[in-house]
């Protein structure tokens, strides 16, 4: 509109470069990207009464997070002086301090699958989480059913439906000659007709509404022990998941002698009792073979809203781990330049830094809003 | 200029040139990939998205006229298209009617409209009219260009996935949307259509990553902020709404994908029985969904609309050989629709059962957009008002978008209150409203820019008889079709019913939906006017100049079409782009580059210093 | 003009390092501190709902302490132009204005919610030990 004549520097808009322009707007997309997931977060916590804020309970692990916010400081404090040294035509320099960051990378990422590890193992993981005593049950019996019908797969191949499989299984104990009786198959063939007895109980029991959530879960404890492994090496017996079997499997004394490498007899579901010795490889496989049912059931626990809490956190530490990933993939391009690294990929080193601080800075926001305030939140 | 490429660049070389579409085995130069496939060339990606969203508009006509055929001649086969789904008889069954009305919203939404103002208008206008050689990210650009592709194909699965293609309307909304089981169209095609989702929200995020870089750091000397065209205001507003919101709606979509394939719950509330299935298990909450949908969706409305509203804006002084009419209002009206716009997503949830103090808010911030619209059509108005008309296509066009444009605000005004609202949403006065503005505003506002841009394309004109004859016949189809709307809507009629006669007191209104499914039709086929012309005119137009409307854009003083690197020198800029009339000068126009009279004393102008 | 424009652009950003130098290991030591804190707010065993929000805002601080400190001189937003502004604010107040937007709706409820979860923290009706499964092996 005006006539007056342009009275302007040759260069308009501001003094940044286009990538580094464009890499701060990128910034500011994702900051919404990531507000998204956030907002969400902090609105269905207060929108949920009774969110799972016990650390026992959802298996958030304050010190790995602890770990991990050093972690990406520690790394982004060596970016920046990588790019220091970019600046400093200390090439040499970047990339040492390039490689530390990479390194922290995985350091990062390590603990981060330590922690999902320990989600899955305790089955703490989006829509498979009850939220209440049916649903706690349900899914036990939904387990139970999985682990008996695929187990009867094994035993009876084929494609045949579980109740034809079953007329054949039994049709295979009655041809039995009474001398077999005894002999491995047939063994597992009656655990296995134990098990699906007592699943069949529990499921009509549960569906007919008889028991507690407290009854199946003592239920699951006495009568269905999870699989006895025998670790040959150690001499221990324990369950798949880890948990301590002596209650079931004889007394101390009894395991003690056990280790004491005596014969030891163990309580499998079918009532008899099997006599293993612990140095025989052979039994010990047999013993895991007969009883290998349980450890694909998890004990039955409620957490109400515990779905919620899973979706939130494995969506925002997911996203920020992909984020992670990317910004890897940034200091790689940068590391294999190798001795070629010069001041040409100044531009290239400033952005990259900048992505990996912004991911360092999301990780500073989810630390205290995923590990620490829901404890706070609870504690009174 | 000196980096002119000249086995590409000047006219001549391009004077021949012709783009052949896709995939086209069509050897050029040998370059014919580089040139017309995986260009970074902002003018061949901005054709590319035009001719891309030109045949994607064809498609979504032909779904929207499957849609009116049901509701004017129900359960009658379809001539012609009803050979695409003979399965179903030719007929158009109930969950095929939803699929048809998703697809079309979700067609002419993500792959027509936003694709055409930003993608192809954008991208071709942006670097020409503020005098700069390419985009900032050529790479993106043209990476933004082929992320469409991946969308595309995603509709197109979902569409033809078996069974049912995506029948959850364009908004998505949870359950329907997140449990597979909820509808034939809830399962696969579902997920494909989200995937789709996906692909145009990366399409459009580096689209607006690169023209916010573009026009900040990018203009030429002398083009300082408030000497650029409103089409480049329009484009940075845009892209700033689009660069805000969309993330959120990604980030909803991946809670949305993940809530269907990985067992998440934000949107899942517990103990919801679906189909005969288990309850679900979840703590989530489908509102919330909808409110972050809004939040991109409602800004994305004015994404539909603000370059349209540049683009008018630029064509409207240059046909009125006016200056705009308050060209700081103009830009700061955008500006103010663009900051509301972040905060009335609301009024589309009046009926959802949303907090009533939310609603009290929205309504509100709704009512006060009316005022920085009622500001840009006052100043079109006044823009128009005393100048020397010029009845051409563009002009024709461009009126039409300001007076589509009126109406279609005028009826956003019934649905802000939200006592109107609880009454008339879901019906046909809401069809009306966004038709009148999406369609009436937006795609007349396009047509226009087609006619008037072309030029600078191909560089050569298009035809004024056959633009003419498309312009009264979509003019009078498109209110033919749309204008009855309105009082279907005000007479109850709900949107979405495969069969609204079931219900008698909707009987009475059969007659008008087949007069609206002519009008449709007869505007369908308008269409091919179009299509015929723009193929036509790129071939046999009559040739032009650069400047065949003596307008005063950086743009026309490039080459027709402008070769590689556009401009021969960097142009220096001198005045704002609406110096139309000037007494002060002996043309009628005065080109932004036009070096200003001599006084005494006067600075030499500054050079580009090369 | 790619060309032309290229010695702009290098000049853009040709002071690399050209701000004062800044202490960068302080900075890292700060940040170390500052998560020590929110570790250590996590170990108060706070009763009273005053002193919970207090706490809670004091971690909540913390962050945003670190937040600034790793934009402030990490990313160099320091020695930036007033573009900063531009570019972040809107964000920052479309972020924590979608938060407080989606608060009325999501985060508190105008109506008693009937979902599964609240009615668990209500009594189980008619689920006692009818059977105490009573099977012997």
């Amino acid at each position: 509109m005006s006539h007056t004549p342009a009275k302007t520097s040759v260069k308009m808009g501001i003094p940044i470069s286009r990538a580094k322009l464009g890499m701060w707007l990128f910034l500011g997309t994702e900051i919404m990207f990531f507000t998204a997931f956030i907002g969400t977060y902090i609105v269905c916590f207060f929108g949920s009464p009774g969110w799972p804020t016990d650390t026992h309970q959802t298996h958030i692990n304050i010190a790995a997070g602890g770990i991990n916010t050093f972690v990406l400081i520690l790394s982004s404090y060596f970016v920046v002086v990588a790019h220091e040294a970019m600046g400093l035509r200390n090439f040499a320099r970047a990339r040492q301090f390039l490689i530390y960051t990479m390194v922290l990378a995985f350091v990062f990422l390590g603990i981060k699958s330590y922690e999902y590890n320990g989600k899955f193992t305790h089955n703490i993981l989006p829509g498979k989480i009850a939220e209440n005593d049916f649903q706690a049950m349900n899914n036990t019996v939904k387990a139970m059913q999985s682990a008996v019908d695929g187990q009867l797969d094994l035993l009876v191949a084929g494609s045949e439906k579980p109740h034809e499989k079953l007329v054949v299984l039994n049709k295979e104990l009655s041809d039995a000659k009474t001398g077999d009786s005894d002999s491995p198959r047939n063994r597992q063939l009656r655990a296995w007709l134990g098990w699906n007895e007592e699943f069949a109980r529990l499921r009509t029991e549960v569906s007919a509404n008889k028991l507690s959530l407290k009854q199946v879960q003592d239920r699951l404890e006495v009568d269905f022990p999870k699989t006895v492994v025998v670790d040959t090496k150690t001499s221990v017996l324990k369950a798949a998941d880890g948990r301590d079997l002596t209650h079931i499997t004889g007394t101390v004394d009894n395991l003690e002698a056990f280790k004491a490498k005596q014969a030891y007899k163990v309580k499998v579901p079918t009532g008899e009792e099997v006599s293993i010795a612990p140095d025989n490889v052979a039994s010990a496989t047999l013993l895991a073979g007969v009883i290998d049912l349980g450890h694909q059931i998890h004990h039955p626990f409620v957490m109400p809203y515990g779905n919620l809490f899973a979706s939130c956190y494995f969506l925002m530490t997911g996203f920020h781990a992909i984020h992670v990933l990317v910004g890897m993939t940034l200091f790689a391009v940068l590391l294999m330049q190798g001795r070629g690294l010069n001041e040409k990929w100044a531009d290239f080193m400033e952005n990259a830094g900048l992505y990996w601080h912004f991911v360092d800075l999301v990780w500073i926001f989810l630390f205290p809003l995923l590990y620490i305030l829901p404890g706070l939140m609870s504690a009174a | 200029m000196s980096t002119v490429n000249p086995a590409i660049g000047t006219d001549a070389g391009q004077g021949h040139a012709e783009e052949h579409g896709h995939g086209h085995g069509h050897e050029h130069h040998g370059s014919f990939i580089s040139t017309y496939v995986f260009s970074t060339d902002h003018k061949m990606i901005g054709k590319q998205f035009l001719i891309t969203t030109l045949l994607m508009l064809m498609v979504g006509g032909a779904l929207a006229l499957g849609v009116r055929w049901q509701l004017a001649f129900r359960w009658e086969a379809m001539p012609f298209f009803g050979m695409l789904f003979k399965a179903e008889g030719g007929q158009i069954s109930p969950e095929f009617y939803t699929m048809l009305v998703t697809m079309h919203a979700s067609v002419m939404i993500f792959l027509v409209i936003i694709p055409i103002l930003a993608g192809a208008f954008g991208n071709f206008l942006i670097p020409l009219m503020i005098g700069a050689d390419d985009m900032a990210f050529p790479i993106l650009n043209m990476l933004s260009y082929w992320f469409m592709w991946p969308a595309i194909f995603c509709f197109g699965a979902s569409f033809f996935c078996a069974g049912y293609g995506a029948a959850g309307g364009w908004t998505t909304y949870p359950l329907l949307s997140a449990l597979y089981e909820a509808a034939p169209g809830s399962g696969a095609a579902q997920t494909f259509w989200l995937f789709g989702l996906t692909f145009v929200g990366f399409s459009s995020m580096m689209g607006s990553i690169n023209y916010m870089t573009t026009i900040i750091n990018m203009r030429a000397p002398g083009m300082t902020l408030f000497r650029m065209p409103l089409t480049i205001w329009a484009m940075f507003i845009t892209a700033i709404l689009q660069s805000f919101a969309l993330p959120v709606l990604t980030a909803a979509g991946f809670m949305l994908v993940s809530d269907r394939m990985l067992g998440t719950t934000f949107f899942i509330p517990g103990g919801i029985v679906v189909n005969d299935n288990d309850p679900t298990v979840g703590g989530g909450q489908t509102l919330l969904w909808q409110h972050l949908f809004w939040f991109y969706s409602h800004p994305a409305v004015y994404i539909m609309l603000l370059p349209a509203m540049g683009m008018v804006s630029d064509m409207l002084a240059c046909m009125s050989r006016k200056p705009i009419f308050g060209y700081k209002p103009m830009v700061y009206s955008m500006a103010a629709i663009a900051g509301l716009g972040f905060i009335v997503w609301g009024h589309h949830m009046f009926t959802s059962g949303m907090n009533p103090a939310l609603g009290m808010t929205f309504m509100v911030s709704t009512v006060m957009i009316a005022l920085p619209s009622a500001v840009k059509v006052f100043n079109w108005i006044g823009t128009m008002w005393g100048g020397r008309l010029q009845f051409n296509t563009v002009m024709l066009n461009c009126i039409a978008f300001v007076s589509m444009f009126i109406v279609g605000g005028l009826s956003g005004i019934f649905m802000a209150a939200v006592p109107v609202d609880i009454y008339i949403h879901d019906t046909y006065f809401i069809v009306a409203h966004f038709h009148y503005v999406l369609f009436g505003a937006t795609l007349f506002g396009c047509f226009g820019g087609i006619q008037f841009w072309f030029p600078k394309m191909y560089g050569r004109m298009m035809n004024e008889k056959l633009g003419k004859l498309h312009f009264f016949l979509t003019f009078i189809g498109f209110n033919g079709t749309f204008f009855p709307m309105h009082l279907l809507g005000v007479a109850g009629m709900p949107r979405r019913y495969a069969d609204p006669y079931l219900h008698p007191y909707l009987e009475h209104l059969l007659p008008m939906n087949q007069f609206m499914t002519i009008c449709a039709i007869l505007m369908g086929c308008a269409q091919f006017i179009l299509l015929f012309n723009f193929f036509y005119s790129r071939k046999f137009g009559p040739t032009c100049g650069r400047n065949p409307w003596n307008a005063n854009g950086l743009e026309w003083t490039a080459p027709s079409p402008p070769g590689h690197g556009n401009f021969e020198s960097v142009p220096i800029c001198f005045r704002g782009p609406y110096e139309y009339s000037d007494p002060n000068h002996t043309e009628d126009f005065w080109l932004q580059t036009d070096q200003p009279v001599k006084k005494a004393g006067d600075n030499p102008p500054p050079s580009a210093a090369h | 003009m790619t060309h032309e424009a290229a010695p702009h652009d290098t000049h853009g950003h040709a002071d690399h390092g050209a701000h004062p130098h800044v202490n960068y290991f302080g900075i890292f030591i700060a940040l170390c501190i500052c998560t020590g804190l929110s570790i250590l707010f996590d170990l108060f065993d706070v009763k009273s709902g005053a002193m919970k929000t207090v706490v809670v805002a004091l971690v909540l601080s913390v962050a945003c302490a670190k937040a600034m400190f790793v934009l402030t001189y990490f990313m160099h937003l320091k020695f930036e132009g007033n573009w900063k502004f531009i570019i972040l604010l809107p964000t920052t107040i479309l972020a924590i204005g979608l938060m407080f937007a989606l608060a009325p709706d999501i985060g508190l409820h105008y109506y008693e919610p009937d979902v599964p979860q609240v009615k668990q923290t209500l009594p189980a009706a008619s689920i006692d030990n009818q059977d105490d499964h009573a099977h012997g092996h």
